[in-house]
């Protein structure tokens, strides 16, 4: 049985998404509960749900009421590019950009944990590698999932070699450092105490990874989620939870100065 | 461009916390028959367009462009950035029509185009987190101050300047915080779209709204103290200086 200050810790920080609706049946069901009967997190409720309002009064009045009208300056310079002409003429457009991902899945997949990232991020390709092993997930799927990939900075996965080449500086930056780790818990790596920066090493890579290896799969169901201490998810809560088997997401906003008492995001999915 | 006076969301649009908005898209995105129906719609226009259907491609634009043209203009600082990302953004689509993939919806790619062009704009621009200070010569002012040419009224002005305010914590976020923000508080999409659009899990876009949000209120709420304390300490000063005047031979 949770006390009362436990209870609060965590529907303090499952607020942000509470005040979205974005939190499961359950979870919205738990803190609407609790609300209910705490006037603090009442409270706190309160300036979460206020300073969501100013946020998206702002982004609603920075565009209200604009009408942009982008087609004759487009058309223009389609016409100026003979693009227009080419198309009529009915001879395809010709984008430069390479066509979609045809790689064979494992083998898209290989070349993402090929790249230099994943080879700097050894512990963490370990991870992957484990999960994969586990077998328990659908096919691979190494095709980008939206189509074309000429999507001006490229998904993640084209670091790879797999789909288009990059056009821009895409996601090589800070959305790096932010993307969702899967903590594979047979992993020894991951098992030893190892420190937790060392745990949560990243890329977006690692991302789209996963995405293809189990979440496009429909392997995964949600189980729980909440904000922990990235040393007490080290240490304490992804051993047990492992004897659950259960595949974690771990997020942290910037693995690169992470520290073990710095607060993470821990959602665990258990596998179909 | 005038900043139009701010204004909180009513209750009913913004804060439906619990129970009755679970799961669900938000205010804004279509319900799924309309979504599906409009999906079918694209598709057709985009088969016609390949085809070389001037007409369709530019209905294609027109359908979709105030949406797109939105979620660029919060993620940059002047309506000048947005029509061109936008504008690159529909060149992109136009040069790729052909290899469209009909399995997934044509917003989704436009969107995810629009947000990576926005992004890799507010990268090459400055760094995130630098200050303006510096970039006037080169880019002119600085957003917070490009759009006070105009004398306002003094409740205006208010207005305003919470609106900058507001405005400034939204742009202390990271672009990647930012983008999902967008596409989910103004678009109202859901945590699975916004997902295929900026090429991430659902579990890390729900992550990035969770931190969004706790940062925005946390940078908000430090604002406000901030305000509070500078009051607390101009207070303190006047009544100091009170005491003074009143010593001083007339």
């Amino acid at each position: 049985m949770k006390d009362t200050k436990t209870t609060c810790t965590e529907v303090e920080g499952l607020l942000p998404l509470y005040v979205g609706g974005d939190l499961e049946k359950d979870q919205l069901d738990f803190v609407a509960g609790h609300l209910q009967g705490c006037t603090d997190c009442a409270k706190a409720f309160s300036r979460t749900r206020e300073a969501r309002g100013l946020l998206r009064t702002e982004l609603l009045d920075l565009v209200e009421g604009r009408e942009p009208q982008l087609w004759p300056a487009l058309r223009e310079q389609l016409q100026a590019e003979g693009l227009l002409q080419q198309a009529a003429s009915g001879v395809p457009v010709d984008s430069n950009q390479s066509s979609p991902s045809k790689l064979e899945p494992a083998a898209a997949l290989a070349s993402v944990l090929a790249h230099p990232r994943w080879r700097r991020t050894a512990g963490l390709a370990a991870g992957i590698a484990a999960v994969i092993a586990l077998g328990k997930m659908a096919p691979l799927g190494g095709d980008d999932p939206l189509g074309p990939n000429d999507l001006g900075a490229s998904p993640a996965l084209a670091e790879g070699g797999s789909a288009a080449p990059k056009t821009g500086s895409g996601y090589g930056g800070t959305v790096a450092s932010s993307g969702a780790v899967p903590l594979d818990l047979t992993a020894d790596s991951l098992l030893a105490g190892a420190s937790a920066p060392e745990l949560v090493g990243t890329s977006l890579d690692a991302d789209s990874a996963i995405k293809a290896t189990v979440e496009e799969s429909g392997g995964l169901r949600p189980v729980g989620f909440h904000e922990q201490s990235l040393g007490e998810i080290a240490r304490d809560n992804l051993r047990r939870e492992r004897d659950a088997g259960q595949v974690f997401y771990l997020n942290v906003p910037n693995p690169n100065t992470t520290r073990s008492g710095d607060v993470g995001l821990v959602s665990s999915y258990s596998l179909q | 461009m005038a900043v139009t006076p701010l204004k909180m969301v009513s209750d009913s649009q913004n804060d439906k916390p619990a129970g009755d908005s679970a799961g669900k898209a938000g205010d804004f995105a279509p319900d799924a028959p309309s979504r599906k129906e409009a999906t079918r719609v694209d598709h057709d226009l985009i088969r016609r367009a390949q085809k070389g259907d001037e007409a369709a491609f530019a209905a294609l634009v027109e359908r979709h462009q105030k949406r797109a043209w939105r979620v660029a203009r919060n993620l940059v600082p002047r309506d000048e950035d947005a029509d061109d990302i936008v504008q690159d953004a529909y060149m992109r689509v136009f040069r790729s029509l052909d290899k469209f993939n009909f399995d997934y919806g044509y917003t989704t790619w436009l969107f995810r185009i629009v947000t990576n062009l926005a992004i890799d704009h507010l990268r090459k621009r400055r760094p995130v987190g630098i200050g303006a200070a510096g970039e006037e010569d080169e880019n002119g002012p600085p957003p917070d101050q490009e759009d006070q040419k105009v004398e306002q009224p003094e409740d205006a002005l208010i207005r305003d300047e919470m609106a900058q305010k507001v405005r400034a914590c939204i742009d202390s976020l990271a672009p990647h915080f930012r983008s999902v923000m967008v596409l989910r508080e103004l678009e109202g999409l859901p945590c699975a779209e916004i997902a295929e659009i900026v090429g991430a899990t659902h579990v890390t876009v729900r992550w990035r709204l969770h931190r969004g949000r706790k940062l925005f209120q946390d940078e908000w709420e430090r604002r406000e103290r901030e305000i509070e304390r500078e009051l607390l300490e101009r207070k303190t000063n006047n009544t100091d200086i009170g005491v003074v005047d009143r010593g001083e031979p007339t």
